[in-house]
């Protein structure tokens, strides 16, 4: 029992920042819904998450190997509505950050994914998943730190 | 998502079955808790829209409950029902599929999975005469799970349920009520401890107590044993 | 914390979606017409109706060739069992339980009643519109007598047990509609001899009259069904 609509936009937001191209990402992201809704209907809360992002991320190695990967400049450039200084100085500091440690901060704080879905996503264990946030976070914190420092 | 219902009232002469039940449920589980008799089934079916209140309004999302869109995001379990006698389980969902306006394939379809989610896969085809009490209670569910409905309302869906079968109805639930909102009634209290975020419990025709039940001053046993008691005392 | 919560949260907002709801909406399966509906509805009336229906057709057609007398009164005595057999399958979801599941769907039980009443009126229809040229041809009388002979009892049969089942309820309330149609229809196998007052040319009028009543009160009855299936459910 999937709720199309709230989970829509936040595939869709996993699969933007991959991907940084918003047709694509929609595209991937229907394509994720399809595949999911052919075999995995009927899962429980936690692996329906896990089955939807493993099946976004897949499509969107995919699509990596079909044209060059996006560089830290490109991500950097993303053009954003507001301007406000704290916003430029966070921008600048995830932009440094790792592939992995992006995706995490994503899928906790911008899709609330709850702990036990992320470790079925990651399969790993819910210690190891709170690990990786704080490490992830850390790394932030001190990008941040960089970042402020130049001001 | 939103389900409203205000001052719902349902009246047979003199006897006031429901009395001007009003509430807001969103999205969960909700479990109304009743003894039998307190107008837990009028109550569910003018929430279904089958049986007109005598007052107030059901409506979700602001549709009225009489409405063709309402029934289509509806699922409804019944306490007791029947089958035409020479249907098989899918012949059954097949039935109720097209009643749902579901077409052919798609119906096709989603009879096979629903059989194999509430564990009826392998007697699919076998007539519902043959079934125990607690696999046609399973069929009963998957025929309210057809149209995936946003709204799933089940008048003592454990009753017949064997312990093994309460739990995959557990589980069940649990994945349910993330995304759509389901009213169960029961008149066992575990069963509402087990399965449901929050509790309505229904006296007389009102709601004595809606809400989260916090165990701290009194269990929700307790609590229900007692409204008896004081039924007793007055006779 | 909570700042950087926030600020994280605000960084990974992305530009709207733009087929979001055009893809959800091509999502919702299409639905089936009402018309579908009907048709899919005829699979499900009972084979025994079939038979015997199939039977009262063949008894239409072949006893003019067995009996030698006026057929008419054969004939129209099947009507009541034409009457019987509707009734019953419109009264299926009541009897086997199904009407409250029925009612909490999209069609409803509603739909479910309409469409086996149109699906039976329109096979009764057929065995009228066969049974009158037949007993014309092989009967004493002009075409609109034998036509309200035939009609007539069918309709009163018909508009009965509507109402029968109506505020009637189980299992009984078909037995008395059987009790009905089986009175009906002794009526008119008996009655050419006893009562040849009957049916005497001025006497047509009369059966005129009786008719139209009766499948007003057919026609009323129907949609008394259809509009109160609250009342039939008879267990709440």
């Amino acid at each position: 029992m999937l709720d199309l609509q709230e989970q829509y936009d936040k595939i869709y937001r996993y699969c933007y920042f991959k991907l940084y191209n918003q047709e694509l990402a929609e595209d991937i992201t229907q394509e994720t819904f399809l595949k999911y809704l052919e075999h995995y209907e009927f899962t429980s809360s936690e692996t329906t998450l896990k089955y939807l992002y493993t099946i976004a991320r897949n499509l969107c190695i995919d699509e990596y190997r079909k044209q060059k990967p996006v560089s830290t400049e490109d991500i950097a450039e993303m053009p954003y509505e507001d301007n406000i200084i704290d916003n430029l100085s966070i921008k600048a500091a995830i932009s440094k950050l790792s592939e992995e440690d992006r995706e995490l901060l994503l899928l906790r704080y911008a899709n609330d994914v709850g702990i036990g879905a992320m470790a079925a996503i990651y399969n790993i264990s819910r210690f190891a998943v709170r690990r990786k946030i704080l490490a992830a976070r850390k790394r932030l914190e001190e990008e941040l730190r960089k970042e402020d420092a130049y001001e | 998502m939103e389900l409203v219902i205000d001052r719902l009232s349902k009246q047979y002469g003199a006897k006031i079955a429901v009395d001007r039940i009003s509430v807001k449920l969103n999205k969960g589980v909700y479990g109304l808790l009743g003894a039998n008799g307190a107008g837990k089934s009028t109550l569910m079916r003018m929430i279904c829209g089958i049986l007109k209140p005598t007052g107030g309004t059901v409506t979700f999302d602001g549709i009225d409950s009489d409405k063709e869109a309402f029934r289509a995001i509806l699922g409804y379990l019944p306490q007791d029902f029947g089958y035409y006698p020479e249907f098989s389980a899918k012949d059954f969902l097949l039935y109720i599929a097209a009643l749902k306006a579901i077409p052919k394939k798609e119906a096709k379809k989603r009879v096979a999975e629903l059989l194999e989610l509430v564990g009826l896969s392998d007697v699919a085809n076998k007539k519902i005469k043959t079934f125990s009490g607690g696999m046609k209670q399973r069929l009963g569910i998957a025929q309210a799970l057809l149209n995936r409905p946003k709204l799933l309302v089940l008048d003592e869906p454990t009753a017949g349920l064997d312990p093994k079968e309460r739990v995959r109805f557990r589980n069940l639930l649990g994945s349910i009520g993330k995304d759509c909102i389901v009213i169960l009634s029961t008149h066992i209290v575990s069963d509402v401890e087990h399965l449901s975020d929050e509790v309505m419990i229904m006296k007389d025709g009102s709601f004595i107590f809606q809400g989260k039940w916090n165990d701290s001053e009194m269990s929700l046993e307790d609590f229900y044993l007692s409204q008896f008691e004081e039924d007793e005392d007055h006779e | 914390m909570n700042n950087l919560d926030h600020r994280i949260k605000e960084y990974f907002k992305a530009p709207a979606p733009k087929r979001k709801e055009e893809f959800i909406n091509s999502l919702a399966p299409s639905e089936i017409s009402f018309a579908r509906f009907v048709i899919s509805q005829a699979g499900y009336i009972r084979k025994l109706t079939w038979i015997l229906f199939s039977l009262v057709i063949v008894g239409i057609t072949a006893v003019p060739f067995i009996i030698d007398s006026s057929v008419i009164w054969f004939v129209s005595g099947l009507m009541p069992l034409l009457a019987l057999l509707m009734v019953s399958e419109g009264n299926r979801s009541m009897r086997h339980k199904m009407a409250e599941i029925e009612s909490a769907t999209r069609f409803s039980l509603r739909s479910v009643l309409l469409a086996r009443m149109v699906l039976m009126g329109t096979v009764n229809l057929v065995a009228i519109v066969i049974a009158i040229p037949v007993s014309t041809h092989f009967g004493d009388y002009s075409a609109v007598a034998s036509g309200l002979y035939i009609v007539t009892p069918f309709l009163v049969a018909a508009s009965a047990g509507l109402y029968i089942v109506r505020v009637m309820k189980g299992n009984t309330a078909l037995y008395s509609v059987a009790a009905v149609s089986l009175f009906i229809s002794l009526f008119m196998f008996l009655s050419r001899d006893r009562f040849a007052s009957l049916f005497i040319k001025d006497a047509v009028k009369y059966w005129g009259l009786i008719a139209l009543l009766a499948l007003v009160a057919m026609v009323k009855q129907t949609a008394m069904l259809i509009k109160n299936t609250e009342e039939i459910t008879w267990n709440w």
